[in-house]
């Protein structure tokens, strides 16, 4: 499976989060001050620091009993509403997906019913959050029922949080029986001969991968062979040209009561004439040991290029292994107890390259894993549904936090475009300010070159003249850099909430690589966004509809 | 500012719906019934009713209204995605992609052409194993396929389709296995030993399934306003007749399919007289629908009227009618004729079809093909040596009949592939008689055509194709 997830670093995360937290406590203190001395003149400051003083109180001192009322009313307000009909829309999606999805011959039959149930999941229920989380609030305010909550002895931050609370229970329980429904129509639809990929593998990943060229010098990358994603680098074929994998920390003894050690790849064939096209392209594999110096060649595998028959791309190496350390076949055959003698210190060294001269194979840092005991597809689904549910309460946060400050539409489509930003235009932006990092501007400038550029029809890459002009657009991109920078600080990161991938292909979705992710995302959200909420209820014109 | 009451803005509101409805109901009247509406009748008059288009896709058709005004950009967004897909070798998404587009697309050929090219070309040549590479030229063939059934007026998904499993399956490296796949799927499981019923529904030679797919093209071609963007109209309608001549030339290049070694000369030879039949009778087939068909086909020339390419005296007398209809003179019109004659390389096919349908052409090509199969895989060098001789005996009989002047041969000076043969046969022949220890007489079949100075340069590059073929360089 391709892996291009960006990896998550906890600790920065986290210091990154306190960096914006401050930020955004002084702008928002800044900005507080000001409003005060314009409304109120010289006593705005004394009812900014008494609003504060509130607000800590409000925020600290929390009711679950309340919190758990306001809860319960908003569930049952839903119900009322009838938003658990989205059900049915999911349920006739269900009928009628099963006609126009996949193929008998496919080799990936089960790959698109996952992919169908999680996206129709997605879909439905985003939306479905995005409407009752936005819409409560403003209607109670239209409707005149918030006075009658907000005259009881109830703390505006506990209406917000109750809010909260009561929507994500909705939404959890039309996620629960929907994705039950889900689980089973998949393996009801699923073709007989391709629920065997209905499976969770659990792949433990190489902690560093080098390359060797051609001469045996060690590089960091293999060839490029003018692939245009390069995902994969290459290595060359009938010579010294290797990929090396080096897994470190291994749990060795847990990996020998399975009794062996299972290998699987992915790898990429690339040809620079025919050769027999009747036969895969063939790739080595060996294990090393640095400190005893010992190589063991295990064999020659095809690639089985794009496979997804996990059968065919493992490797299984039995404890003991017997091989040949020459091409002399009347050479003494050797034995090696694999767990023993090829594990170094909890470390593994896997060595592939590529059999035929002048053929090379692709291989990326991901393409090669110890495949750990496979988890069941239930399991895996559960985690997928859990990234969802993740995503949902995100949703519920934002836009819960957003009716408090502004009307239904708005908070609509003020957390619908968060959301959108979130998943289509977020990793665009990462990678503009990478570039941005690294060459100082990326390709074709900012937005005010670009629309030089354009409308001057001039190549992305020719020079500005240099002159007034070239100073002032430069400067005025560094500005538009600026917002994306703060944009960037501000709008979820949601690459790790997707999670539909993993099911689909057959792996099990990865606690720390994207569940932990999302967790932490949420969390980070939820605190500023029910302190931003509350402020915002506390000091709304509630008269005002 | 506004004057109007609650109740009044009301009623104004559903006054101007109604006015607004009225021209919608006269509009869109349905085609049945005494008042025909506006539209409906535009839509029988120039063909674009969803129906007349061809099969309606009623997901597709709801998925264009429910998008209202937003089709173009999701549909942009998806080539987008596909293209990425591609990029990374997502096939199975991109093919879900795809699938997508087509709902948004659907009369749009390029996007069938387009992408149907993707997965037979693009996405099959990313796979390292013949059968997955076969199974992505059929998923575009059959993706193809649909689009035709969606498009019934569009020639070049027909001619497409044509090129598809005619010259994809006939011109690619792995067109042996490909042939062999087109009559016995890999997928035996789904398809019980057999073909892919769902490209190969009569179990036949993929030039036949071509072949009838490209008269399906040249069928729509006579539909009132329908035409095609592929190529020059003479070109076009070839096509049938090229895929039989392609199906003729791979049927005698397969050979004898029985294990010859293992038969007696009885059965041998009623091996050989049962293939022999079936080649010659392909060949027949081919000259008569070349030359009595195509060549006797009116075709709009561009720029010179209409035109006939057989110039025999019924083609020349035909050709001379349609001069004095479109008042130009015959000269002219023979002057168009030979320059439509070179384009599509009518004589050299009809030439070639001639030669070929001839008995001693086929005794002359089956015996070169059993000498080089003696010599190369039985290491039979006397039997090899034999059916060579006979082979260059018949073949110089054949060129004879050719002999248009002293200087002139029609095969020599037209038929490169058969010259080549001949030569590739006589560098086989003069290695056996070496390896057999006999001299090289000086009066041997063909021995003028080895000596001709022109051919020097070409003999020399086959003598080094046999010294690669055969291991010694």
């Amino acid at each position: 499976m391709v892996v291009e997830v960006n990896p998550f670093d906890l600790t920065l995360g986290i210091v990154y989060w306190l960096l914006v937290m401050v930020a955004i406590v002084v702008v928002g203190l800044i900005v507080g001050l000001v409003a005060s001395l314009a409304a109120y003149g010289s006593s705005g400051p004394r009812r900014m620091a008494l609003t504060i003083q509130r607000g800590v109180r409000d925020l600290t001192f929390l009711s679950p009993r309340r919190i758990m009322a306001v809860a319960t009313l908003t569930f049952k307000e839903a119900q009322r509403r009838k938003a658990f009909m989205i059900g049915l829309l999911f349920l006739a999606l269900f009928m009628f997906g099963g006609w126009f999805l996949g193929g008998a011959g496919s080799d990936r039959a089960a790959k698109p019913y996952v992919i169908f149930v999680m996206t129709s999941m997605s879909f439905l229920l985003i939306v479905m959050s995005l409407l009752v989380s936005c819409w409560g609030i403003p209607a109670d305010i239209k409707a005149r029922s918030l006075h009658t909550v907000v005259t009881k002895p109830v703390r505006r931050s506990e209406i917000v949080i109750g809010r909260m609370l009561g929507y994500i229970g909705v939404l959890s329980l039309v996620l629960a029986v929907t994705s039950a429904f889900g689980y089973f129509w998949i393996w009801q639809k699923v073709p007989a001969s391709a629920q065997n990929q209905l499976i969770a593998r659990v792949p433990l990943y190489a902690n560093e991968v080098q390359f060797l060229d051609r001469t045996g010098t060690l590089s960091n990358t293999g060839l490029n062979v003018g692939d245009i994603w390069d995902y994969r680098s290459f290595i060359e074929g009938g010579t010294n040209s290797r990929a090396i994998w080096k897994f470190n920390n291994l749990d060795v003894a847990s990996l020998k009561r399975d009794g062996k050690l299972r290998l699987e790849q992915s790898f990429e064939a690339f040809r620079t004439y025919k050769g027999d096209i009747n036969q895969q392209l063939r790739y080595t594999l060996s294990l090393y040991n640095p400190t005893t110096k010992l190589r063991v060649p295990v064999g020659t595998y095809q690639v089985q290029e794009h496979s997804a028959d996990a059968q065919k791309t493992t490797v299984e190496i039995p404890a003991e292994l017997i091989y040949r350390d020459s091409y002399d076949l009347d050479s003494p055959e050797k034995k090696v107890q694999v767990f023993d003698e090829l594990f170094d210190n909890g470390s593994l060294t896997v060595e592939v390259g590529a059999l035929e001269s002048q053929q090379y194979i692709g291989v990326s840092h991901h393409d090669m894993f110890i495949r750990l005991p496979d988890r069941t597809f239930l399991a895996t689904y559960v985690k997928a549904s859990l990234g969802l549910w993740l995503l949902l309460v995100l949703i519920v946060i934002i836009g819960t936090t957003s009716s408090c400050f502004v009307k239904g539409p708005v908070a609509t489509i003020l957390t619908g475009s968060l959301i959108f930003v979130g998943f289509v235009f977020r990793g665009r932006i990462d990678t503009v300010l990478r570039d941005l990092a690294a060459n100082s501007a990326p390709i074709g400038g900012g937005s005010f070159e670009s629309l030089y550029r354009l409308a001057t029809q001039m190549n992305a890459v020719s020079p500005l003249p240099e002159n007034i002009g070239t100073d002032v657009i430069k400067t005025l991109d560094q500005g538009v850099f600026g917002m994306l920078r703060v944009v960037n600080a501000l709008i979820p990161d949601l690459q790790y909430f997707n999670t539909s991938e993993y099911p689909a292909n057959g792996f099990d979705v990865p606690w720390a690589g994207m569940l932990l992710p999302s967790l932490v995302i949420t969390i980070g959200f939820l605190i500023p966004l029910i302190i931003l909420g509350y402020f915002s209820l506390q000091l709304r014109e509630l008269e005002h509809k | 500012m506004n004057q109007l009451t609650v109740r009044q803005r009301k009623i104004l509101y559903s006054c101007t719906a109604v006015v607004l409805v009225i021209p919608i109901i006269f509009l869109g009247a349905p085609a049945g019934g005494a008042n025909k509406g506006f539209l409906a009748q535009s839509r029988e008059k120039n063909d674009l009713g969803e129906a007349s288009l061809g099969d309606v896709d009623p997901t597709s058709a709801t998925m264009n209204l429910v998008l209202l005004g937003m089709r173009g950009v999701a549909a942009s967004v998806l080539w987008s995605k596909a293209d990425e897909y591609k990029d990374k070798k997502n096939f199975t998404q991109l093919r879900e992609t795809v699938e997508s587009i087509i709902l948004l697309q659907p009369h749009f050929k390029t996007v069938w052409r387009f992408q149907a090219w993707n997965l037979a070309y693009n996405v099959s040549n990313e796979c390292d194993a013949v059968a997955d590479r076969y199974y992505w030229v059929k998923e575009g063939a059959k993706f193809l396929k649909r689009g035709v059934a969606r498009n019934k007026l569009v020639p070049e998904l027909y001619f497409d389709m044509g090129t598809f499993v005619g010259n994809k399956l006939g011109n690619a490296d792995e067109k042996e296995t490909y042939r062999k796949f087109f009559l016995v799927d890999p997928d035996t499981e789904r398809w019980d030993g057999g073909p892919d019923e769902e490209i190969n529904p009569k179990g036949v030679d993929h030039y036949l399934v071509a072949r009838d797919w490209y008269f399906d093209a040249n069928k729509t071609l006579e539909t009132k306003g329908v035409e095609q963007h592929v190529m020059d109209l003479s070109l076009f309608l070839a096509y049938p007749y090229r895929s039989l001549i392609s199906y003729a030339q791979v049927t005698q290049k397969d050979g004898v399919q029985a294990d010859l070694d293992s038969m007696t000369p009885e059965q041998v030879t009623a091996a050989y007289q049962e293939w022999a039949n079936n080649v010659r009778s392909i060949w027949d087939q081919a000259f008569d629908e070349w030359t009595n068909t195509y060549g006797r086909m009116k075709f709009m020339s561009a720029g010179f009227g209409m035109l006939v390419l057989e110039n025999d005296e019924a083609g020349l007398k035909e050709l001379e009618e349609l001069g004095k209809a479109e008042n130009v003179s015959f000269e002219q019109k023979r002057d168009w004729q030979d320059r439509y004659r070179k384009m599509t390389s009518y004589p050299y096919w009809k030439l070639h079809c001639d030669i070929e349908k001839r008995e001693s052409m086929t005794q002359a090509r089956y015996h070169l093909a059993e000498g080089r199969r003696l010599y190369r895989e039985v290491q039979d060098f006397d039997g090899a040596r034999a059916n060579l001789q006979n082979g260059l005996a018949l073949l110089a009989q054949v060129i004879q009949e050719y002999q248009v002047s002293a200087q002139e041969n029609l095969v020599v000076s037209d038929e490169e592939e058969t010259i080549e043969e001949a030569l590739k046969a006589i560098i086989i022949w003069r290695h056996v008689m070496e390896l057999l220890g006999q001299p090289i007489p000086e009066v041997y079949p063909l021995h003028q055509l080895w000596e001709i100075p022109e051919l020097q340069d070409k003999r020399q590059d086959l003598m080094l194709r046999f010294q690669q073929w055969n291991g010694t360089l």
